[in-house]
């Protein structure tokens, strides 16, 4: 298993990277992943699966200690951890996916508009009333540019499922700048 | 004037990314603020020693190759 993903990774710079970012993340990668398993094994587990994906996906890391390198762990250790919490409790709900039928296509409105008549802080609040799962998928489009096949890998989910969280965030967005005074044609 | 769908479309992104970013920071900085040290298990530090030792093997190979070549290129000069 591990063979394979390192199968992948062949610069050698990518060896110091990947262990600087091991050495510097891996407290708080374990304390996120206790968050929401409340199991230290479950959570070491988070951890290394963390830190395979990462593995992976290490050439597209240019500086390892960096706000946005942590907030991309941030998104793996979650996601990796709802997995894992959803493996070993298939009883206890984290809430799943909508069917990908409902979701229409989320066209953003006219920006000029949006900035004259609400303001950018509230595209903020409704980004981080946002569930995280939508606001993961935004996020590995928007500020790391994967696109649907690679933010699937990274999430544990499937393709289609990535790009329904990505309209979904778009269509939240939409809905709450309707809700407050915006009009779309 | 209305924008373009294209310009539209670029500043939308520019706009989510400021957002994105100012989120993602919001939540870092409560994730890092009691982050405690945790004693990890061996199998834990073996499996990642191993991973990170991994990581160069590929490259080291290849660059043992070219050696090899040059070896093989001295003997094939020699009379």
């Amino acid at each position: 298993m591990l063979g394979f993903y390192l199968a992948l990774i062949d610069d050698p710079s990518d060896k110091e990277k990947f262990a600087e970012i091991c050495a510097h993340y891996k407290n708080m990668m374990h304390q996120k992943a206790m968050s929401i398993l409340h199991n230290t094994a479950l959570a070491e587990e988070a951890v290394q699966e963390s830190f395979l994906k990462i593995a992976k996906n290490i050439s597209k890391i240019s500086s390892p200690i960096c706000s946005k390198t942590a907030s991309f762990i941030v998104i793996i250790v979650r996601n990796t951890s709802y997995d894992i919490f959803r493996r070993e409790k298939p009883n206890d709900s984290v809430p799943l996916d909508e069917d990908i039928s409902v979701i229409s296509n989320a066209e953003m409105p006219d920006i000029d508009k949006v900035f004259s008549n609400i303001g950018i802080s509230f595209v903020l609040d409704i980004i981080n009333e946002m569930d995280n799962k939508y606001r993961d998928a935004l996020a590995l489009k928007h500020l790391y540019g994967y696109n649907s096949s690679e933010i699937a890998k990274l999430l544990g989910i499937t393709e289609k499922n990535a790009e329904m969280r990505i309209y979904r965030a778009k269509a939240i967005l939409k809905a709450r700048l309707e809700e407050n005074g915006y009009a779309f044609k | 004037m209305p924008l373009s769908r294209g310009a539209n479309e670029r500043l939308w992104d520019a706009v989510i990314k400021e957002a994105l970013i100012e989120s993602m920071n919001r939540e870092l900085d409560e994730t890092e603020q009691n982050i405690e040290p945790h004693k990890f298990s061996s199998q834990f530090e073996h499996n990642m020693n191993k991973l990170i030792k991994n990581i160069g093997r590929k490259e080291k190979k290849r660059h043992r190759q070219p050696v090899k070549q040059s070896v093989n290129l001295r003997l094939q000069q020699r009379p």
